[in-house]
């Protein structure tokens, strides 16, 4: 769902790629195989970073309806492999390649060609030469708590066994190039901005960084006014290992424990419009602690505040026109010397866990991130100490969306390459479910403490008035503009 | 497929024309080709059951996904000192379940949507709900108005 504040109507060019990343949404997240509860009140969301971009990959990027030949276009790889109607088992994987993202240069060509042209692809780019690439998979099982009894006692079980608001989430990188490259794998949880909308504050969520247990396993903890509390463990993972048939890790080397990072899901207007930041911390802090060539130039003079009102030169834009040698006054995100990006007390309302794995080695290297989100606490959940444990318990949902998908066939005369179109497409729809917060009200007046919205609004396009709130719904939205299957199985929850 | 005008070829029979008809017993043509025929099948007898298109049968070679795929491990996790495991495997959750539901058993999803529907439990809480990218991603002006249909609006009063 596109975020539209304009008054034509034309919501691509007042919300870009390139303010996605510093602008908080007003109407609903996004994020790379993303995952939030049915009121999209918290959110999970995989980011990536490869050592040569010039920002997180966090959210997909394709050319907008005025940059493509053919109108608007993700150009990435990425591939909904596998989901259950309940999403108790669900697998998605993502191409990332090692090489900077060719960003500029999928826009300039997509723009430079006319509309009897091909469109201009990733694929047509050398992004991928030489599988100098990442497989990255992620999988999602619901929980089943499996209780490992003490030896010789007959097995008992939990009477709470069956949890739905445990998540397991595995992450598996894949170096598909031929030489050892480094990969920085970011899972990201945060809630979405809703305080900044109305004049009078509502009651604040927070999320909070911890270590615990013998493993020291960094916990994120969640407090959420409706949802509770609830916690993101993010297990130790185990190096980078070659590429082994049975992936023996070397004892030698340590394993990688993740670097907790908080800000605040907050607008970064001074990077923006050169206007006042609300807090400290903002949107897109992740991307100026991680990489380095993201931040505003350094004062050579000064160390400057935050706040600083002095007009200098501006962050160079990366996909518009302008050039990064060409400084022009204007916005800019003043940085005094030695700062924080992200908060160093641990606190804030977007967090991110951030694993570094270095040299993993070329054809067919693996690292793994393992996390689970459940308000189970640590040493009473033995999927958060054993990796044997959490293993199983992703492999029995796998093994149960197996078993739900040959019933759903049985006995139909279908080859197993036709039955295995059939069930990634099922997933595919299943996957594209949506959040949709829309609030017809609001959209037409603004927000109380936000400028008012501009008088066309009213005119274009939502000539519409109605007294509702279209909320809480996730919805299936296919591509392609297929029809939507996914009715089949799911009866969303209407509140 | 995307203009009607060009010639393009499916099985030996090259198509320039655009009409309905046409393009309904050509897309007939490849539903056979790819499902058979949509009659009951017969697996005694295979050869009938093929569409003569004078072609091959439709193979589609996709590489199979790797069963139980390992992951590493870190090499000695405190808990597997700490807590050694009891002899006995412990049963899937799946044959659990099939122990306890007996006749009634098809299936673990199965049983998940009925515990669902029933609001027994909230399986579908948590889900893939977020967007890919928000900022380019819109579905068109009239699923909003369908949403609204749907929601018990009618239409014509909306204008």
């Amino acid at each position: 769902m596109r975020e539209d504040y304009s008054d034509n109507g034309d919501a691509w060019s007042h919300f870009p790629h390139e303010h996605a990343r510093s602008r908080a949404y007003r109407w609903g997240e996004d994020g790379i195989a993303g995952l939030s509860d049915n009121h999209q009140r918290l959110c999970f969301g995989l980011s990536l970073w490869n050592g040569e971009d010039p920002i997180l990959k966090e959210r997909l990027f394709g050319v907008t309806g005025h940059q493509g030949n053919h109108g608007e276009d993700v150009k990435e790889l990425y591939y909904y492999l596998d989901s259950t109607p309940t999403h108790s088992y669900m697998k998605f994987l993502y191409k990332y390649p090692q090489r900077r993202f060719p960003y500029e240069d999928l826009v300039q060509e997509n723009q430079r060609r006319d509309r009897n042209c091909d469109e201009y692809e990733i694929l047509d780019t050398d992004a991928f030469e030489d599988d100098r690439y990442w497989d990255v998979f992620l999988e999602v099982g619901l929980a089943i708590l499996r209780c490992f009894p003490p030896a010789n006692a007959p097995p008992q079980y939990a009477k709470d066994e069956e949890d739905p608001d445990s998540v397991y989430i595995r992450i598996t990188a894949y170096n598909r190039g031929p030489d050892p490259a480094t990969l920085h794998i970011i899972p990201q949880l945060w809630f979405p901005n809703t305080w900044s909308w109305p004049l009078e504050k509502p009651p604040m969520p927070s999320l909070s960084g911890s270590v615990k247990g013998p493993d020291e396993t960094r916990c994120i903890s969640v407090q959420h006014p409706d949802l509770g509390k609830t916690h993101l463990y993010c297990l130790p993972s185990p190096p980078p290992v070659g590429p082994t048939t049975d992936f023996e890790v070397d004892p030698t080397f340590d394993v990688v424990q993740p670097a907790l990072l908080f800000t605040e899901n907050n607008t970064n207007f001074a990077r923006l419009y050169g206007g006042q930041n609300e807090t400290m911390f903002v949107k897109d802090a992740f991307h100026d602690h991680i990489i380095p060539f993201h931040r505003p130039p350094e004062s050579a003079s000064e160390p400057e505040t935050f706040f600083a009102p002095r007009i200098r030169s501006r962050t160079a834009s990366l996909f518009a026109h302008e050039r990064p040698d060409l400084p022009e006054e204007g916005p800019c995100t003043p940085f005094p010397l030695g700062a924080n990006f992200v908060n160093p007390e641990l606190k804030g309302t977007k967090s991110a866990a951030h694993y570094t794995f270095r040299d993993v080695p070329g054809q067919g290297g693996c690292a793994v991130v393992r996390l689970k989100l459940t308000a189970n606490k640590l040493g009473k959940d033995i999927s958060l100490e054993d990796e044997i444990a959490f293993d199983d318990a992703v492999e029995e949902r796998r093994q149960e969306a197996d078993e739900f998908y040959e019933a759903l066939v049985k006995g139909a005369p279908m080859s197993d390459d036709l039955r295995q179109i059939m069930r990634q497409a099922l997933g595919g729809m299943l996957w594209t479910k949506q959040f949709y917060r829309f609030i017809q009200k609001e959209w037409l007046e603004g927000d109380p403490a936000q400028p008012p919205p501009p008088p066309n609004r009213r005119f274009i396009r939502n000539k519409v008035r109605v007294r509702t709130r279209l909320v809480d719904r996730p919805k299936s939205f296919p591509r392609n503009g297929s029809t939507c299957t996914s009715r089949m199985f799911c009866r969303c929850r209407i509140s | 497929m995307t203009s009607c005008n060009a010639s393009f070829i499916i099985g030996d029979e090259p198509i320039t024309k655009s009409s309905s008809l046409h393009m309904a017993s050509v897309a007939k043509k490849v539903q056979n080709k790819i499902f058979g025929r949509s009659t009951t099948p017969t697996p005694d007898d295979p050869q009938q059951e093929r569409p003569d298109l004078g072609l091959p049968p439709l193979t589609i070679e996709i590489p199979g996904a790797s069963a139980a795929s390992t992951h590493p491990r870190r090499s000695d996790p405190l808990s597997a000192r700490d807590q050694p495991r009891s002899a006995q495997p412990i049963p899937s959750y799946r044959e659990r379940l099939a122990k306890k539901l007996g006749a009634d058993y098809n299936g673990v999803e199965r049983y998940r949507l009925e515990q669902d529907d029933k609001r027994e439990k909230h399986w579908k809480r948590w889900g893939p709900y977020l967007s890919d990218r928000q900022w380019v991603n819109t579905p068109p002006f009239p699923y909003i108005l369908a949403l609204m249909h749907r929601a018990g609006y009618c239409a014509r009063r909306l204008f």
